[in-house]
């Protein structure tokens, strides 16, 4: 073969490998500070990507700030290198937004897909007056100020939320409870423990554990069926109180990604569920596998932003 | 209890394990030295490697590193007053004079004598009584919370001359004022936040310190600079410096302040709510307040008391902080939480049933600590003397070292610039401020407890349902004010005493 | 703290704080109302509010004791403190310079990022301190920049991004 088709050749060959269907790595950007709940989802979905092959490696970026709302505004303008970034976010994308914390909201990004969740829990000391929901319930109805629940959130935020959707669905107003804000959900276990707060709100990942301890009852999941993993916690649906909340972790990608490059990354994360490494990782963790892809992940965030809104007004929030 | 320390020892005498602390300590005091990078960041970057490790010795890494920071904090707390840690800015306070006089050595001295002691007092409390104690992180509530933070506001007193009372409580409120910038927690109002994504969360700690402490001290330290004499000092006071010799009896003088600071350190530091940092500051108040008149001078100025009071204090705290952790699971500050997840991520669940079902991991961590202060001690006293050398590099490279470290530390943290221009504006003002002889601690001390003070006592209230009555219901609550109030008013009941002991004389 | 107190700079200082206080009042006053938890007597504006009250009358008393200790000093300054005066002349120009590179550090940051920034600011940092020595002023920088790159990005993964002018100058050749 002469230079020219030998360069032709070559030419095409790396043309090809840029069109490959294969992610040589992810660069994860982080919204919040090493050590917290964004960058543990993060780098551990790396590791199950990177360590069962399905990606070469993968690079990790901490930017903190604005709840959040920095590094997606980093990403939104700085979208067009951005093209193997993939951020992680929770909730906190729809709350943040809608009490305007930052300008933007999930729609400036490209959701490629949530991958796990953690559904909400009421939890009471052992040692509590009230046997189980529908016990607290009664109570609540016949005085509501004689009940204060607490969370690691702000007012009207997610711990807060996951209460009023259970007691919204248990048919009393959310509004009528004394809600007592903590800054993280540490503090106010201490709350619950030393009788500060009758109802902890928090997730299940965090209550688990402390409840196979015996260190407090869950009364109920926000799930609409009792999990795996977790087959003695009842769900509020079957003890009459229709409530679904999940806190949802996923990845989103920066604002008009490519249709092509979105169902890679939507490919790879779907395999990633049946590796062994995610598997080590999940359970080490107590994530919930929970996997909605593209459309269905839009959908899914605009159901939780109308359910979310509709929450907060009933909470007497106008945003 | 006994079979319990015995298998600890035996656990933590291992090659790998000793090794262990041996690196994280060094790791620990370099990563406290550099402000933005936290021991909380430290370890949680590091929580990967030790994936491959047994649990016991990751967990012995990173109480090293933990330890390390806070001495490493310690260490630019007082050579160039850039406190890397949050429960190493009360250091600052007398470490920075005391170095700045020419003792640099002795402060770094004493700060590593006390460190150990707080630390292993700290230990020796957990060894003994870690499950007891659980019970006792537990009693405390809002109401008390706000008590606790009251009394620390007390601390301000150290900082007031008979002419700059009222300058002080001026910039504590000023303190308190910046502290209201972001979230409010109870209502989730956003207050003075201009719509600002930046000022959404609050001002960061971190900057403000920096700002400042290190940056306007830097300028501060050109704008006084007259050459030719400051040259002259320098060179003499090389021996000075590097020496750790600590002075007739002060270490004996300051064992009462040792035992006293250990003691609130490590009861403070179990308590959930309240962390290092706020023990470090009560510590530092309780002391002066302690202190005899002419002791009490020399708070802020360079005293030996001024600097064992919070270094005792907080590494005390730092071992309490562990109670709540391994005994309920419960994590009460940031550090214990990544600490709590990477515990999780090795499947090992603190609570109560650790201490029963794998008794062998809870005695490894203490006496590991334990080990990890020695360590620290043994490590880095013949250090000191080369790292005090520091203070000897010339001002025009040193300044501009000090400037960059702080500004980068503080970006490196948020990426984001806008922080720089925060920090050039606080530093200016810090300077004006100086040279107005308006003391600065105060304002530190305002930024620091009141968030937590404002967050308490609305959640008390909340709680009690509008009603004020914890103040003096609650009997920790009650407790608390009484002593703050007693601290409030012990000059005047000190020099009363004096009056009267002089009408009896006569 | 600084022995050279010059009545003059407490005195407008003291009126800086006043006016911080005044404003933060008035901020505190236009804070929204929580509109969940009505019930508590305690708001959002209520410790801000207070603040502002505490501030203003401090910063008066202030103001007030300054003008009553140092009537003579007030608004003059005596000539004996000229010499003073110029040394102090010389070390705030040094002084501005440092802060108009640290802003500019600032900026830069992004732009070009770790790397060359801080080089640059501390390289400049020292020049404008006095070094002349070619070998300190570029020296310094590079030892201390190459040490905390390597220490951060290397052996602790902390991301040192590239400065934006790196991607703008590569997207215009590629």
């Amino acid at each position: 073969m002469n230079k020219f088709t030998t360069f032709l050749f070559v030419l095409i060959c790396a043309s090809v490998s840029l069109f490959a269907q294969d992610i040589d790595s992810i660069h994860f950007l982080i919204p919040g500070g090493a050590g917290g709940g964004w960058d543990g989802t993060a780098r551990g979905t790396g590791e199950a990507l990177v360590g069962s092959g399905l990606i070469d490696s993968a690079s990790y970026e901490n930017m903190s700030g604005g709840g959040g709302g920095t590094a997606i505004g980093y990403l939104i303008r700085t979208g067009r290198r951005q093209q193997g970034t993939l951020m992680v976010n929770s909730t906190p994308i729809i709350t943040r937004s809608i009490t305007k914390v930052f300008p933007y909201s999930f729609e400036d990004l490209t959701p490629i897909a949530s991958t796990i969740g953690d559904y909400g829990t009421l939890v009471v000391h052992p040692d509590s007056k009230f046997s189980d929901f529908s016990d607290l319930i009664s109570s609540v109805k016949r005085d509501p100020s004689s009940v204060t629940i607490g969370g690691g959130s702000v007012f009207g935020d997610l711990d807060h939320l996951v209460a009023a959707t259970t007691f919204n669905a248990a048919g009393v107003s959310p509004k009528e409870i004394s809600y007592a804000a903590y800054d993280a959900g540490g503090k106010a276990l201490t709350g619950l423990l030393s009788g500060e707060i009758d109802v902890l709100a928090t997730g299940l990942g965090e209550a688990l554990e402390l409840s196979r301890n015996g260190q407090v009852r869950i009364l109920g999941i926000t799930a609409s069926e009792r999990l795996e993993d977790a087959p003695e916690i009842p769900t509020f649906k079957e003890q009459g109180a229709d409530a679904y909340f999940v806190n949802w972790r996923g990845f989103f990608g920066p604002p008009d990604l490519s249709s092509s490059k979105v169902r890679e990354y939507q490919n790879v994360l779907k395999e990633m569920y049946s590796t062994d490494e995610w598997e080590v990782v999940r359970k080490r963790n107590g994530w919930v596998n929970i996997y909605q892809p593209g459309a269905e992940f839009v959908a899914f965030l605009k159901e939780q932003e109308t359910e979310i809104r509709k929450l907060r007004s009933i909470l007497g929030l106008s945003d | 209890m006994v079979e319990g320390i015995l298998s600890g020892l035996q656990e933590a005498f291992t090659g790998l394990n000793i090794l262990m602390v041996i690196v994280g300590c060094f790791a620990g005091t370099f990563i406290g030295m550099l402000p933005g990078l936290g021991p909380i960041s430290a370890i949680a970057l590091m929580i990967p490697i030790t994936y491959g490790f047994p649990p016991a010795t990751a967990l012995i890494l990173m109480a090293g590193v933990y330890y390390g920071a806070v001495f490493g904090g310690s260490t630019s707390s007082i050579l160039i007053n850039a406190p890397g840690v949050s429960s190493t800015v009360a250091t600052t306070f007398d470490g920075y004079p005391m170095s700045q006089k020419g003792y640099a050595g002795r402060a770094l001295a004493i700060a590593a004598y006390c460190s150990f002691t707080g630390g292993t007092v700290g230990a020796v409390f957990l060894l003994i009584a870690a499950p007891l104690l659980a019970q006792l992180a537990l009693t405390f509530q809002s109401s008390d919370y706000f008590a606790l933070m009251l009394m620390g506001l007390t601390a301000i007193s150290a900082f007031t001359s008979k002419e700059t009372v009222f300058k002080s409580i001026l910039m504590a409120v000023f303190g308190i004022m910046l502290s209201t910038i972001g979230t409010d927690l109870a209502s989730g109002v956003q207050r003075f936040t201009f719509g600002s994504i930046h000022l959404v969360d609050g001002l960061s700690f971190i900057m403000i310190v920096m700002a400042i402490f290190a940056l306007s001290e830097s300028l501060l330290g050109i704008l006084r600079s007259d050459n030719s004499a400051k040259d002259a000092a320098d060179a003499i006071s090389t021996q000075k410096i590097s020496s750790l010799r600590l002075g007739k009896g002060t270490l004996k003088k300051l064992i009462p302040t040792m035992l006293r600071s250990s003691v609130l350190g490590f009861f403070v530091g179990v308590l959930p709510g309240a962390g290092a940092t706020i023990a470090s500051f009560l510590a530092y108040g309780v002391e002066q307040n302690l202190a005899s008149p002419e002791d009490k001078k020399e708070f802020g100025k360079g005293s030996p008391i001024g600097l064992a009071a919070p270094e005792t204090a907080n590494n005390a705290a730092s071992s309490g902080s562990f109670v709540p952790l391994l005994t309920l699971g419960i994590p009460g500050s940031g550090t214990t939480a990544v600490i709590l997840g990477a515990l999780i991520s090795y499947g090992i669940q603190p609570g109560p049933r650790l201490f029963v079902e794998q008794p062998a991991i809870f005695w490894s961590v203490i006496v590991s600590m334990y080990i990890g202060n020695l360590i620290l001690l043994v490590l880095n006293l013949p250090l000191i003397p080369f790292i005090s050398r520091l203070l000897m590099i010339k001002k025009e490279i040193l300044v501009p070292l000090i400037l960059f470290f702080s500004l980068i530390g503080v970006y490196l943290v948020s990426f984001n610039n806008v922080d720089i221009f925060f920090m050039v504006g606080l530093a200016i003002l810090a300077v004006f401020l100086n040279f107005a002889s308006f003391p600065l601690p105060p304002l530190i001390l305002g930024f620091i407890l009141g968030g937590p003070l404002e967050e308490n006592l609305r959640r008390a209230l909340i709680i009690n349902k509008g009603s004020f009555s914890f103040l003096w219901e609650r009997p920790i609550s009650l407790t608390l004010f009484i002593l703050t109030l007693f601290f409030l008013f012990l000059p005047f009941i000190r020099r009363l005493i004096a009056f009267l002991r002089q009408r009896v004389k006569n | 703290m600084s022995k050279n107190i010059t009545p003059v700079i407490e005195f407008w200082v003291s009126v800086a704080l006043f006016l911080f206080s005044v404003a933060y009042g008035v901020g505190a006053i236009q804070l929204p109302l929580p509109q969940g938890s009505d019930s508590i007597p305690i708001t959002p504006r209520s410790i801000p509010i207070f603040l502002s009250f505490a501030g203003a009358f401090l910063s008066l008393v202030i103001i007030i004791q300054t003008f009553v200790s140092n009537k003579s000093l007030m608004f003059f300054s005596s000539s004996q403190h000229q010499s003073k005066k110029n040394k102090l002349k010389k070390t705030v120009f040094t002084v501005a310079l440092l802060l108009f590179f640290m802003v500019t550090y600032g900026f830069l940051l992004p732009w070009l990022g770790f790397l060359v920034s801080s080089f640059g600011f501390i390289c400049a940092s020292i020049i404008v301190l006095g070094q002349r020595k070619w070998y300190v002023f570029l020296g310094v920088p590079l030892v201390t920049v190459v040490v905390f790159w390597l220490l951060l990005d290397v052996l602790l993964g902390v991301y040192l991004g590239e400065g934006e002018l790196f991607f703008l100058l590569t997207e215009f050749f590629s």
